[in-house]
């Protein structure tokens, strides 16, 4: 077994030129079925789009708005929900407030849905929220291993790492070893908590406050707060 | 189903590769792919095999395709099994005259979608599971829609948390008898001595 890749940073354009080698170069070499060759950076690169895809959308949504079904503006209106309204600025947030004050952790933790609702977050796929608290020892990360389950009010749509088929399989297999991937190294003695989103809960993990950072207002911790600190695959740094 | 969709604890499916910055959507497209899947053009009886419709895509198609394509691909299966739209229609673009299967969708409608609302009360009987119970996964192969990861099934494990009553997703009982020539949406309801059965 190869040693852990680090992250590769990849552009789109990469992205989608790697897809069509990734591919051929699979079906092209038999010995991939018997031993474990070196892994190359784009061999589960291999997804690709088809050619003529944004003409064929455009086609569909056209088609719904002439038989009366859509409103186009109803398009646009859900494309800047998830643009422009939901994201990780909205756990953020969230995250610092329960820094903050301890009444609202308290809250947060035993009913999250209503807490998150407190500071105006919620509706599809925030509806059943946990948040999970990490400490010195303790940390936890979430997946879903079945599709792409997101706290989409909090954190809005997942990054294509999050729903793609090595961060899904992995996570629950080897946390420690995916978590090595992404630059977090944790002490043997923290205990890993994996959270698969199997059924409507939707999880957000409460990161550690980072020390050094008692001086700072609860908008400036905020802006410290990342979204992969509350998926779990990383620490909050000050 | 045991699809390909269902994961958890595979091997050798690559290193993860992490954009920096990376945008909510890359393409405009993929924001109207995402868009048209989130409006409620299909009855929720239909919208509840939304899932299933991805995990049934063949394996090598589930895999070879980007999110958002495969977003895509579902959608029009789902489309033209919900008959909002027809194959003549996809194929010439053009709406065939007839009723419309669903009213307009306004963007009124979609306002709401990120916005806190009132929790759906489920009524469900009692549990008959507590907090640090241990507990077995059943061992079960359906071949319909199930949220019953196959890393765990047969597998022991302790109830840490009760979540509440929550609506079954698996979508085919009917399927669990007689697979795939059943009708998705049927279901046997079968008398059943308690000796017959066991915890689930």
């Amino acid at each position: 077994m190869a040693k852990p890749p680090k992250n590769i940073p990849v552009g789109r354009r990469q992205f989608l030129k790697g897809a069509a080698a990734g591919t051929a170069g699979l079906i092209a070499t038999p010995e991939t079925a018997v031993s474990q060759p070196p892994r190359r950076q784009d061999d589960q690169q291999q997804q690709s789009v088809p050619a003529d895809v944004a003409l064929r959308v455009k086609a569909l949504e056209s088609l719904l708005v002439e038989k009366g079904l859509v409103d186009a503006a109803a398009v646009d209106a859900i494309v800047d929900v998830y643009e422009n309204k939901v994201g990780p600025r909205n756990g953020a947030r969230v995250v610092a407030r329960a820094w903050v004050d301890p009444a609202y952790k308290k809250r947060l933790l035993t009913d999250a849905t209503a807490a998150i609702a407190e500071l105006g977050y919620g509706g599809a796929q925030g509806d059943h929220m946990v948040v999970v608290e990490n400490g010195p020892r303790v940390h936890n990360v979430i997946v879903c291993t079945l599709c792409s389950c997101y706290p989409w009010p909090t954190l809005g749509l997942p990054p294509t790492w999050y729903k793609s088929a090595p961060y899904r399989s992995r996570v629950v297999i080897d946390p420690r070893g995916v978590l090595r991937e992404f630059g977090l190294e944790l002490p043997e003695d923290t205990e890993i908590r994996v959270w698969d989103s199997t059924a409507e809960i939707r999880y957000l993990v409460l990161p550690e406050r980072p020390a050094g950072t008692e001086r700072m207002t609860e908008e400036q911790l905020a802006a410290l707060v990342t979204r992969d600190a509350m998926v779990g695959v990383a620490k909050v740094r000050a | 189903m045991n699809g390909i969709h269902d994961m958890g604890g595979m091997q050798n499916m690559g290193p993860i590769v992490y954009e920096q910055n990376e945008p909510t959507f890359h393409e405009p497209w993929e924001g109207r792919v995402w868009a048209l899947a989130a409006l409620p053009l299909v009855p929720p009886s239909r919208r509840r095999l939304f899932r299933y419709e991805h995990e049934i895509l063949p394996p090598a198609q589930y895999l070879r395709l980007s999110y958002y394509a495969r977003t895509f691909t579902v959608l029009i299966n789902h489309l033209l099994f919900s008959k909002i739209v027809s194959a003549a229609e996809l194929e010439s673009g053009r709406a065939a005259p007839g009723p419309k299967a669903t009213p307009l969708i306004t963007p009124a409608m979609v306002d709401v979608i990120a916005r806190p609302r009132t929790p759906q009360q489920i009524a469900g009987s009692a549990p008959r599971f507590r907090v640090g119970q241990s507990v077995r996964a059943r061992n079960m192969n359906p071949v319909g829609h199930t949220r019953l990861p196959r890393y765990t099934r047969g597998k022991r494990g302790t109830i840490v948390r009760d979540e509440g009553v929550l609506n079954f997703p698996d979508t085919d009982p009917e399927r669990e008898l007689w697979g795939e020539q059943a009708a998705p949406l049927d279901t046997v309801n079968v008398s059943l001595w308690e000796d017959y059965l066991e915890r689930g």
